[in-house]
């Protein structure tokens, strides 16, 4: 199972983003991620979510799952993310920025 | 949606889309979480209604705890007058409001977001490890940070000074919020925000350091700020993060597709635009450069407004404000050629808008 997670736009305008591969992941992780997938029904989301209400320095984000035998693919902003979709994104999220820190752990080259 | 109440229309744009998200005969108790939201917003609404008709011209500052969840606006922690709180995060919040009210009514007599001295509600501590502050539609929000990149939101007065003018924009211009007015919408609250801290600090156009954001970033990232005015692209580079993508002029516009088409990184074209106005100017960048920005955000931008637009609604504002073929006029003109874009002074004098009563 493959995820592509971005997070982009809020205040600092830094995108967050990376692919996770559960070939590459503890099967803790890899069960963690398949639940929270299953209790969002991320396949039977709509593929563009957006709330036509004002505001600014939101967050925008891309998920996409391909498990092999299904694939799909949503794009939302912070605001119309339904909140079964929540602790996905938190998992995605915190993950990537423990790929991040990891990445700066390690020396260059 | 045929029927829907005028308060409801105010609430539920999000909750129609999660409506439309669900099919026909599935997960009832997720569509009456749904109603029971809808009926607490209506009631919220009503209150901040009820709140904003008692209008009386005065500074009034409401800020709530979110208590690290999402629902705004939370609990009411302090209202004007009150004595500090224990909370560092809900004083920041109250005393960058108050400073931005206070820069608004000192440097363009405007009587809060709505010029009609509209309440200032914020709300802190919002979500958990949330590493962001934005701006509702209504109100402020602001999150504690991430702890390893991020410190609390409202740690930074320009940051305050930031949001808050987001709802003066969609007070006035009401810039839409993608592509190139997105970026322009972006650009007017670094411009006012910096304005802000730099009246708080009484520091001229040369003393100020046009940083966005300087302290926010926690001690292990590279970085000064989140954006430099002064020069764009330079405020940070990070392991972590990469490094600061903005442009400082139109040969490095930014075509993406993500953040609403790179409305925090083209903004650094306007931003550095202005930047260069106010140095060329001197003196405080709020009375020459910031009134000319005010002038045009407030009578010559509209929604659809690009940056050539606003370099033609600028030039016309200064030529109005200190008369054709002035100093402040000619520094428009400059500034906005230093990123790369060519007043029309034909359009310029044609952008004026009818004042809105």
């Amino acid at each position: 199972m493959r995820v592509r997670f971005e997070r982009s736009g809020g205040f600092a305008g830094i995108t967050l983003g990376g692919e996770f591969d559960s070939m590459n992941l503890p099967p803790e992780q890899t069960a963690e991620l398949n639940r929270l997938i299953e209790e969002s029904r991320f396949f039977e989301l709509p593929a563009v979510m957006r709330t036509t209400q004002t505001g600014a320095d939101r967050f925008q984000f891309t998920v996409s799952v391909d498990t092999g035998a299904q694939k799909h693919s949503i794009e939302f902003d912070e605001k119309s993310a339904p909140e079964n979709l929540r602790p996905l994104l938190k998992w995605l999220t915190d993950a990537q920025r423990k790929t991040l820190a990891a990445q700066k752990q390690r020396p260059a080259g | 949606m045929s029927h829907r109440s005028p308060i409801c229309c105010i609430v539920p744009e999000d909750i129609l889309c999660r409506l439309a998200a669900l099919s026909e005969h599935r997960d009832r108790a997720l569509r009456t979480l749904i109603l029971t939201e809808r009926l607490r917003g209506r009631r919220v609404v009503l209150e901040r209604m009820a709140a904003h008709a008692t209008s009386t011209g005065q500074k009034r500052r409401t800020v709530y705890d979110a208590q690290h969840k999402t629902t705004l606006p939370g609990k009411l922690v302090r209202s004007e007058g009150a004595t500090p709180s224990a909370d560092v995060a809900v004083n920041e919040a109250y005393d960058f409001c108050g400073a931005t009210y206070d820069f608004y009514m000192k440097a363009y007599s405007r009587n809060s977001i709505d010029d009609k001295g509209m309440r200032l509600d914020s709300s802190v501590h919002y979500d958990q490890d949330y590493d962001n502050a934005f701006w509702d539609g209504q109100q402020m929000v602001y999150g504690d940070g991430d702890g390893t990149i991020f410190d609390r939101f409202t740690k930074c007065l320009d940051v305050v000074g930031h949001e808050l003018t987001h709802g003066v924009t969609a007070a006035t211009a009401n810039l839409d919020y993608q592509g190139q007015s997105g970026a322009l919408n972006e650009s007017v609250s670094d411009v006012f925000g910096s304005m802000v801290k730099q009246m708080s600090n009484n520091q001229t156009a040369d003393q100020a350091d046009w940083l966005i954001g300087e302290g926010l970033f926690l001690p292990s990232v590279n970085g000064v700020a989140l954006r430099s005015m002064k020069a764009p692209g330079t405020a940070y580079d990070d392991p972590q993060l990469g490094k600061d993508p903005q442009p400082a002029d139109m040969a490095h516009y930014v075509n993406t597709t993500s953040d609403q088409g790179g409305v925090h990184t083209n903004s650094g074209i306007p931003n550095h635009a202005f930047y260069l106005i106010a140095a060329e100017l001197g003196g405080f960048s709020w009375e020459r450069a910031g009134r000319i920005w005010y002038e045009a955000l407030t009578k010559r931008l509209t929604s659809s407004s690009d940056f050539q637009a606003a370099a033609d609604a600028t030039f016309g504002a200064a030529g109005d404000l200190y008369g054709a073929g002035s100093t402040e006029q000619k520094a428009v003109q400059n500034g906005w050629g230093g990123v790369g874009i060519k007043v029309n002074q034909s359009a310029a004098s044609t952008t004026k808008k009818k004042v809105v009563a």
